[in-house]
C-alpha cells in the first residue's frame, strides 16, 4: 500500500475513535458530575471540621458502640435481605428460564410490575399487611394456626420482608440472564452420559448459573446497604440503619462531617467486601472466556 | 470393513419395530422397522425434517414413542430413561460442560458410575489418547478449537464403553478439510472399539465414506436400507437416486412394454421393473460419445450448454432437444480439455447400458 494510503486510513481510524468519544461525553460528563464530584466531596468534609484536617469523625466512629451495632444491623439485614431473594428468586428464575421465550416474557413482565407502583406505596401496603390486626396476622388467627399476633412489623422481620419484595426483580433478572445463556443442550448430554435429572442440575446447570447468583446478590446487597425509605418505614425507628444514621447527622444535628465519614466507611467497606467476593469466587473463570 | 474387529467387545445388536411419533397431525417417525447389527456403523441419512434426528434422539431416549418397539440386545428400552440407556451420545454443537477442564468432561461419566480415582484417570488417559488428546487433560474448553472440542466429545461419549454410540451430524460445523480427516478418524476409531454406532448427517458423501450401511429416511419412512455401494449403484427409488449423488432423471414414455425415451428403446443391463419410471443420468457416468458410436450406448442428443472449469473435473451442461439439461464431468488432462465441443455447438451425450440405471417413482 502506498505510504499515504496508510496515512489516510490511519487518520480515519483516529477520527472514528475520536467521533465515538464525542459520542459518549454526556454519560461521561454525568457520571463526573453527579458521582465522582460529591463522593470527592464528601470524602473531603468527613476529612475536615471549622478549624481544618481532622479525623474527629472517624474516632466518634470508632469510639461509640452505637455505630458498630448500626453497621451490623445493616449488614445482617442486607445479607438476610439477599439469601431470601437468592432463596425465592433462583426457582422463579429457573421455571422462567425454562418455558418457551414467550410465556417467560409474559412471567418477567408480571415479576417487573411491581416496579410501575411507587416504593413508598408498596411500603406502606405492607405495613398495612403486617401490622397487628393487618390482613396476614387476621388470617392466620382465623385459620387458628396462631392465638396471638406476630410481631411483623416494627422490627427486623417487617423491615426483612419489605425488603425481600422490594428486591426481588433485581434478583431475578440476572438470574433469568444467565440462566437462559445455559445451553440447554448440556443438561441433556449429562443426562446421556448417566446422570439422572437432580444429578445433571447440581452437577450442571447449578455451577453455570452462579454467575448469576453473584451478579444478583451483590446488586441486592449494596442496594440494601444503603436502602431507606422501606426500613424506615417498616422498622418504625426500632431498627437503625447507617442510611437513617446519616440523614440524621446531615438534617437534625447539620453535622456534615459525621455523615460523611458514615458514608465513606459504607463505601469502603462495601468495596472490601466487593473485591473479597472477586478473590474467593473466580467470576471470569466461571463465565468462560469464549 | 465389518469384519476383523481384533479389539474391542462386540457391539449390542439393536431391533426397532414398528416404531412411530406423531405430533399433532404429522407423523415424525412412521412404523420404522430397523435391524442394526452388534458393531455395525450405521447412518441415518436424510434431508432435514426427514425424521432422522428423532429417530437417533428416540433411541436414545430423549424423545418416547408413541407406540413400537426398541431392544438393545435382548432388553426392551422403549420406556427405558435416557440416564439408564448406557449410551454415548455426540451432539451437533458438542455440548462440552464449560467449566470443567478437558479431563474432567471426559471423567463425568466415570464419576457418574462411581469408578475409583485411580481408574477414572486410566480410563480418561485412555480415551484421550484413542483421540489423540494426549496432555490437553488440563485445558479450559475455551481453549480448544472446534476440532480440538470434537475429539473431546467423542472421547466423553466412549471412555464409559457405551452399549450404543450415537452421533447427530457431529462434523457439520467444521470446515470441510478437518470434517473430511474426522471422518476418517471416526471410522478408524469404530473399528477400534466395534461399538454399535448410528450416524447422523445430510450429507450424502460423508453417508456413503463412512458407514457398512445407510438407511436413507424420508418423511419418517426408510426410502431404502443398504450398503453405500449398492445404495448408490442400484437406488430404489427417484429419491434415493436424486438425492445420493448428483443425477439428472429422464422420465420414460409412459405405457410402454419395454422402457423407451422419446420412442427410443433403453438399453439396459438388466431387465427393467414393471414401474419402472425414470432413468437415471449420473454425471460421471455419461460422456459425450461421437453419432451412434456402438450399440451398446444409449444416446442423446443436445447442445453444449455450459463448461464450468472445476479443478479436479469440468462440468459441462448440455441441453436436450425436450429441454431437459444433463450434467456430465471430463477429466481436466491437457488431451480431454482439447477435445472439448465449443459452446452452443450440437453435441451426443452417451450412456452405457451397463451403467444405464431405471428407476421407480416410489421403490415397490
Amino acid at each position: 500500500m502506498a505510504p499515504h494510503a496508510a496515512e489516510a486510513m490511519e487518520g480515519d481510524a483516529r477520527r472514528e475513535r475520536l467521533r465515538l468519544l464525542a459520542l459518549s461525553s454526556p454519560a461521561f460528563l454525568l457520571v463526573l458530575i453527579v458521582l465522582l464530584i460529591p463522593v470527592g466531596w464528601l470524602f473531603f468534609l468527613s476529612f475536615v471540621d471549622k478549624d481544618g484536617f481532622t479525623l474527629s469523625h472517624y474516632a466518634r466512629l470508632w469510639q461509640n458502640d452505637a455505630y458498630f451495632e448500626i453497621f451490623r444491623v445493616t449488614f445482617l439485614s442486607s445479607f438476610l435481605v439477599t439469601v431470601l431473594t437468592v432463596v425465592l428468586g433462583y426457582p422463579l428464575a429457573y421455571l422462567l428460564s425454562q418455558l418457551p421465550r414467550r410465556a417467560a416474557i409474559i412471567g418477567l413482565t408480571v415479576v417487573l410490575l411491581p416496579f410501575w407502583t411507587s416504593l413508598l406505596v408498596r411500603t406502606y401496603a405492607w405495613l398495612v399487611l403486617l401490622q397487628r390486626k393487618g390482613l396476614v396476622n387476621s388470617t392466620l388467627m382465623s385459620l387458628g394456626i396462631i392465638d396471638e399476633p406476630l410481631n411483623l412489623v416494627y422490627n427486623m422481620s417487617g423491615v426483612v420482608i419489605g425488603m425481600v419484595h422490594i428486591m426481588l426483580p433485581f434478583m431475578v433478572l440476572p438470574l433469568y440472564a444467565t440462566m437462559r445463556s445455559i445451553d440447554p443442550g448440556l443438561m441433556r448430554a449429562a443426562i446421556s452420559l448417566g446422570a439422572p435429572r437432580h444429578k445433571a442440575f447440581f452437577t450442571i446447570f447449578a455451577p453455570l448459573s452462579l454467575p448469576g447468583v453473584i451478579a444478583g446478590s451483590l446488586l441486592v446487597f449494596i442496594y440494601c446497604l444503603g436502602f431507606y425509605i422501606t426500613p424506615q418505614v417498616l422498622g418504625g425507628g426500632r431498627i437503625n440503619l447507617v442510611s437513617m444514621k446519616i440523614l440524621e447527622n446531615a438534617t437534625i444535628y447539620s453535622d456534615w462531617g459525621a455523615a460523611s465519614a458514615l458514608g465513606v466507611v459504607l463505601l469502603v467497606v462495601t468495596l472490601l467486601l466487593f473485591k473479597a467476593i472477586q478473590i474467593i469466587v473466580p467470576v471470569d473463570r466461571l463465565m468462560g472466556r469464549s | 470393513m465389518t469384519s476383523d474387529k481384533q479389539t474391542g467387545k462386540a457391539g449390542v445388536p439393536i431391533t426397532i419395530r414398528q416404531l412411530v411419533k406423531t405430533y399433532g397431525n404429522y407423523r415424525a417417525l412412521d412404523a420404522l422397522d430397523l435391524d442394526i447389527a452388534g458393531g455395525e456403523f450405521l447412518t441415518l441419512l436424510g434431508p432435514s425434517g426427514s425424521g432422522k434426528s428423532t429417530l437417533l434422539m428416540a433411541i436414545a431416549g430423549f424423545i418416547r414413542p408413541d407406540s413400537g418397539l426398541l431392544q438393545f440386545g435382548a432388553t426392551d428400552v422403549t420406556r427405558l430413561e435416557p440416564h439408564r440407556r448406557n449410551i454415548g451420545v455426540v451432539f451437533q454443537n458438542y455440548a462440552l460442560f464449560p467449566h470443567m477442564t478437558v479431563a474432567q468432561n471426559v471423567a463425568y461419566p466415570l464419576k457418574l458410575r462411581n469408578a475409583d480415582k485411580s481408574r477414572i484417570d486410566e480410563r480418561v488417559q485412555w480415551a484421550l489418547a484413542l483421540v489423540k488428546l494426549e496432555g490437553f487433560g488440563d485445558r479450559s474448553i475455551h481453549q480448544l478449537s472446534g476440532g480440538q472440542r470434537q475429539r473431546v466429545a467423542l472421547a466423553r461419549a466412549v471412555v464409559f464403553e457405551p452399549s450404543v454410540l450415537l452421533m447427530d451430524e457431529p462434523l457439520s460445523a467444521l470446515d470441510k478439510k478437518l470434517r473430511e480427516h474426522m471422518q476418517i478418524e471416526i471410522r478408524r476409531l469404530h473399528e477400534k472399539l466395534g461399538v454399535t454406532t448410528i450416524y447422523v448427517t445430510h450429507d450424502q458423501r460423508e453417508a456413503l465414506t463412512m458407514s457398512d450401511r445407510i438407511a436413507v429416511i424420508n418423511h419418517g419412512r426408510f426410502a431404502q436400507i443398504g450398503a453405500p455401494k449398492a445404495l448408490y449403484e442400484k437406488p430404489a427409488s427417484r429419491f434415493v437416486a436424486e438425492f445420493i449423488g448428483d443425477a439428472t432423471l429422464l422420465p420414460l414414455d409412459a405405457g410402454q412394454k419395454q422402457p423407451t425415451f422419446r420412442g427410443r428403446a433403453v438399453k439396459t443391463k438388466e431387465t427393467p421393473q414393471d414401474n419402472a419410471s425414470y432413468i437415471v443420468l449420473r454425471p460421471e457416468k455419461i460422456r459425450l460419445v461421437g453419432k451412434e458410436e456402438d450399440a451398446g450406448w444409449n444416446c442423446f442428443a443436445g447442445t453444449l450448454d455450459d463448461i464450468v472449469y472445476q479443478g479436479e473435473s469440468v462440468l459441462l451442461s448440455v441441453r436436450l432437444e425436450g429441454g431437459e439439461t444433463l450434467f456430465l464431468r471430463q477429466p481436466t488432462d491437457q488431451q480431454s480439455l482439447a477435445a472439448l465441443p465449443q459452446r452452443n455447438q450440437p453435441v451426443e451425450v452417451g450412456l452405457h447400458a451397463n451403467d444405464t440405471l431405471i428407476v421407480p417413482e416410489e421403490a415397490a
